[in-house]
């Protein structure tokens, strides 16, 4: 059977057979690959939990030391691209690790007869997660264009009437959409999802509703990601020492990036996004990660209570301004007056900044999200062929 | 349709009454004041009018929108509509106009005010017609198929809400005229993103709608795994074989949003709704394919696999057309695909070559491996083309190669030298096969069988005749033909021989005997193909009969002189041809028949 061909060549052709010669190499080699992944992955969260402040320019009199960048916030648009980023090289490091120069009759024996199948299982819900998540984030996109709306309404001059009605009704849509994201189920068709209010004009929440793919019936990205923790569990004993412990490694990794990406996007059904992920407090290597998880899932929790869309840093913001706005548009009679007008225009310039990061920002996560979902493709191959070449290997001949 | 005031919110409606009360003064107004700035500065009326000379003025364009818009709304009467359309372009132009002329102006700046007040409601009203219209001709379209589903051709076309001929079968040219123009005028008014926001919603619910028919709803990988093959296979969204051709689906014309857009101000918009519909279109048969290609691999997928790999290759045209970055995505799940197909059909080879019975088809009929293996082929064959392309993509063994492209006969495609591997795997079997029957005879019949139900197989379609070549067939028919001469000789041969012996009484029995025997057991041999069956008895009868004959007339005398004639000889000639009508029909000779 031909192993499948990619830029990262065939990792049967690296198996080594002389497996007598290099076992004792290996475990010394094994261990040093391992503290090393340990070593990356504490590195590369604790970049994303706090990222190094930029150099300051001299006249920008706005940056503080302390202070981050607005587009490089936990949860913004730029921070998740990096966080894809992150995952690509945790897990072409894993794999390197999993896969070249061993033995492939080693990962079919215990424990990784559990383990290994265990990852592949996960790594399938994973990939309905990438899926689920692109399809959120065409939502975003929709949000931005009913955003985009309200700010080329509101930059026009002068600002009359017809303007600021057009405005709010792109405002209100918007604001209904953030806010009903999750109480709403994703039915099968009819416009009537919406409320009243937003049935007038423009385009019906029961229509983008109607209108964006859903990942099977009854299907909740909550339940998936609850379901990839089951079994994730720190080896322990002897386990911990060897392969077992990369492999929780990147499952716990794997799990918290979905993870973060359901939280951060308009995901189908994501009530009940546990809280609680099993990621161990006292690793070293999690220290980040829990700091993430932590600051992450205050946030969530807030916003649970009043149901909103999405985590994402762009979306909090944008929906603030929009209620505000909203109150400048209920406000308005024309001609406008001059101090709320001169409000809502920097309100408005600030909007049309996260439309515009947006609109750089989020097609190429889409990009990467589905870069994330053809490598778990590709590497869950890899390792079902050298399962198999494994089975034949230990198979008596025929 | 419902008028505007039952979705307008309640202060709205007011607002809008208030400022029509008005409306007539202010644009009286508007329409006579004379600027006390600067008597050199044209008065408002005159830009206006020498703007637009024709037609109404623009105070009047305003009140005309306004009571259309209180009471009726669109899509009753044509004419209005039109009216409405252009009254709302009109406005557009001179909003247009204003903003340009940059005049700082209160009365300007006023009017601009009404007019963006008026375009907002126009708009608005506009656009729910916009989705009406888009909506109501797919539901009136589907309430039609439903009800006639028996209908192919409606259903064919409504197969797939993209492929919609010249003439959009959802959609009457009045419609798409009347979308035209809304589309026009909001684009206009300014309103190009609501447009295109509904124009998009609209679409996209069309299309899940028609996947969700064809139960195709989100299939997500988990489920792909988990659900079984049979289920699964009728839920695709790609064409099946098996239905009539499926005429290209995603031809760039064949999209709405050409003729709703059409003109060449809106050429940036079109391409951009285009894009947006084909990428959506695109990944949706991306993750299917997707999730599909990772489940194990099995014969029955090979199909579906194909037919996955033809959809994603009709969609290049749209893609590339479009501004979509999907080419790559594409061509990786073609390869993936087609590395499957290949493995499939590796498989198919593999099972072939392990196919190891100990016990031997009874009567030496047609094997079932036979059977499975040619019908599998000649479905393959339908897909020959893209299994070419598949296979081309596949590095042969070098020394193979070079040895076929020496030989003549074997100028055959990439799919065509897997079909022969293929082959000569099945021979091979069968070969083995052959040689559990201990009765050599019974061997050759076996092997004719079925090598003639192979021959049959591909002589009956032209697309594998030609695969395999001339000389393939050829070499086919000739091997048959040399069973044909093993069967006689084993069978037939010592019959003969004692035939053209001395001696009645020994070789009368002897002839008996044998026949005898030959007709007990082959009887109950079967030759499955009609034709080869009675060339069998035919060459058999040709054989025998006339050797039988002149037996028989040889020693006719001493039958004739009646003493002990029956044990000897038993037969006439024409029991013997009845009885050669027996061979090979399956079933034991009735001994009822011998005494006819």
């Amino acid at each position: 059977m031909r192993p499948a061909q990619d830029n990262q060549g065939s990792f049967l052709g690296r198996i080594s057979i002389r497996r007598n010669q290099f076992t004792d190499v290996n475990t010394e080699q094994e261990q040093e690959d391992l503290e090393l992944f340990q070593k990356h992955i504490a590195d590369r969260f604790t970049e994303l939990l706090s990222p190094p402040p930029p150099p300051q320019p001299p006249s920008d009199e706005t940056n503080t030391a302390a202070s981050v960048p607005a587009t490089e916030q936990i949860m913004s648009v730029t921070w998740l691209r990096k966080l894809m980023d992150v995952f690509l090289c945790c897990e072409a490091e894993f794999k390197a690790i999993l896969l070249m120069g061993r033995d492939p009759t080693q990962i079919s024996k215990p424990p990784f007869d559990r383990l290994v199948p265990e990852m592949l299982d996960r790594s399938i819900k994973a990939l309905d997660i990438c899926t689920a998540v692109v399809n959120g984030i065409d939502s975003v996109r929709h949000y931005q264009r009913l955003a985009e709306i309200a700010v080329a309404a509101l930059e026009q001059r002068p600002l009359g009437d017809g303007n600021v009605r057009r405005a709010k009704r792109a405002l209100s849509n918007l604001l209904i959409a953030l806010s009903i994201e999750d109480k709403e189920n994703v039915s099968g068709g009819g416009r009537g999802g919406g409320s009243s209010a937003a049935s007038k004009g423009g385009a019906t929440i029961g229509q983008l509703k109607s209108s964006s793919w859903a990942v099977g019936r009854n299907w909740s990205a909550a339940k998936q990601i609850h379901a990839m923790t089951a079994n994730l569990a720190p080896p322990r004993g002897n386990e911990a020492a060897g392969l077992p412990l990369p492999m929780f490694i990147m499952s716990t990794v794997t799990v918290f990036v979905m993870w973060v990406l359901t939280a951060a996007v308009p995901c189908q059904e994501r009530a009940g996004l546990a809280n609680h992920l099993p990621v161990p407090k006292h690793l070293n290597w999690a220290q980040s990660l829990v700091g993430i998880h932590e600051k992450i899932g205050d946030e969530w929790k807030k916003k649970e209570k009043k149901g909103s869309a999405g985590l994402m840093e762009e979306m909090t913001r944008m929906e603030k301004l929009g209620h505000s706005l909203v109150e400048f548009a209920d406000g308005f009679h024309y001609p406008a007056e001059k101090e709320a007008a001169e409000s809502a225009a920097a309100q408005v310039a600030e909007m049309a900044e996260i439309c515009r990061r947006m609109e750089e920002e989020l097609v190429p996560l889409q990009q990467q999200i589905r870069e994330v979902f053809h490598r778990i493709v590709r590497s869950r191959a890899e390792i079902l062929e050298v399962l198999e070449q494994a089975g034949k290997l230990s198979a008596p001949v025929v | 349709m419902e008028k505007p005031e039952n979705h307008a919110m309640e202060s709205e409606t007011l607002d809008h009454h208030k400022s029509d009360d008005h409306s007539d003064e202010s644009e009286q107004q508007l329409a006579t004041e004379t600027p006390k700035s600067d008597s050199s500065q044209l008065s408002l009326t005159q830009v206006m009018e020498a703007r637009f000379p024709n037609g109404r003025t623009i105070p009047g364009d305003g009140r005309f929108l306004g009571l259309k818009m209180e009471s009726s709304g669109l899509g009753r009467d044509e004419t209005a509509d039109s009216a409405f359309i252009l009254a709302v372009n009109r406005i557009s132009k001179s909003v247009m106009t204003l903003r340009e002329l940059r005049l700082d102006s209160t009365p300007v700046s006023s009017w601009l005010n009404r007019a963006s007040s008026v375009q907002n409601r126009a708009a608005s009203l506009l656009d729910e017609e916009f989705r009406h219209l888009l909506d109501r001709s797919r539901e009136k379209n589907k309430k039609n198929n439903n009800a006639d589903l028996s209908s192919d051709s409606t259903h064919e076309s409504d197969r797939c809400v993209l492929q919609e001929e010249e003439t959009f079968p959802d959609f009457p040219p009045e419609s798409i005229s009347t979308l035209e123009k809304i589309a026009g005028a909001m684009i206009s008014a300014g309103y190009e993103a609501e447009c295109c926001m509904s124009y998009e919603m609209s679409r996209r619910h069309a299309f899940k709608e028609e996947l969700s028919e064809v139960g195709f709803e989100g299939i997500n990988v988990e489920d792909v795994q988990r659900i079984p093959w049979e289920s699964l296979e009728e839920r695709s969204p790609a064409g099946s074989r098996s239905s009539a051709a499926a005429p290209p689906c995603f031809s760039p014309a064949s999209f709405l949003c050409t003729a709703v857009f059409s003109s060449d101000d809106h050429a940036a918009t079109r391409k951009r709704l285009f894009t947006g519909l084909v990428s959506a279109v695109t990944i949706r048969f991306l993750d299917f394919s997707g999730a599909v290609v990772l489940t194990k691999r099995s014969s029955e997928k090979l199909f579906k696999f194909l037919d996955m790999y033809e959809t994603l290759r009709d969609l290049v045209p749209a893609v590339e057309q479009s501004d979509s970055d999907l080419n790559e995505e594409i061509k990786l799940a073609q390869t993936r695909l087609g590395e499957a197909a290949v493995t499939i059909f590796g498989e198919l080879e593999n099972s072939i070559k392990t196919d190891q019975g100990r016990t031997a088809v009874p009567s030496g009929a047609v094997h079932p491996l036979t059977r499975y293996t040619m019908n599998y082929l000649k479905y393959a064959c339908e897909y020959k083309d893209t299994l070419d392309q598949v296979f081309q993509t596949e590095p042969e063994q070098e020394t193979r190669r070079n040895q076929r492209e020496d030989d003549e006969e074997y100028k055959v495609s990439a799919f065509g030298r897997q079909m022969i591997k293929v082959m000569e795997h099945l021979d091979a079997n069968l070969e083995v096969k052959s040689r559990l029957y201990r009765d050599p005879a019974l061997r050759s019949i076996f092997l004719m069988n079925n090598g003639r139900y192979i021959l049959q197989k591909i002589k009956g379609s032209t697309e594998i005749r030609d695969l395999m070549g001339q000389a393939w067939t050829r070499k086919r028919s000739t091997e048959l033909r040399q069973y044909h001469k093993s069967y006689q000789r084993e069978t037939w041969g010592k019959v003969l021989q004692c035939m053209n012996q001395e001696g009645i009484q020994v070789n009368g029995k002897v002839f008996n005997a044998m026949f005898d025997e030959i007709h007990k057991t082959q009887s109950t041999w079967i030759v499955s193909d009609e034709q080869m069956q009675s060339e069998l008895r035919v060459s058999i009868a040709a054989l025998v009969i006339p050797a039988y004959r002149s037996f028989f007339g040889r020693y006719k005398q001493h039958i004739d002189s009646g003493r002990h004639s029956d044990k000897y000889v038993k037969y006439q000639p024409e029991d013997i041809e009845t009885f050669i009508d027996d061979l090979f029909d399956g079933n034991p000779p009735s001994m009822a028949r011998k005494r006819t």
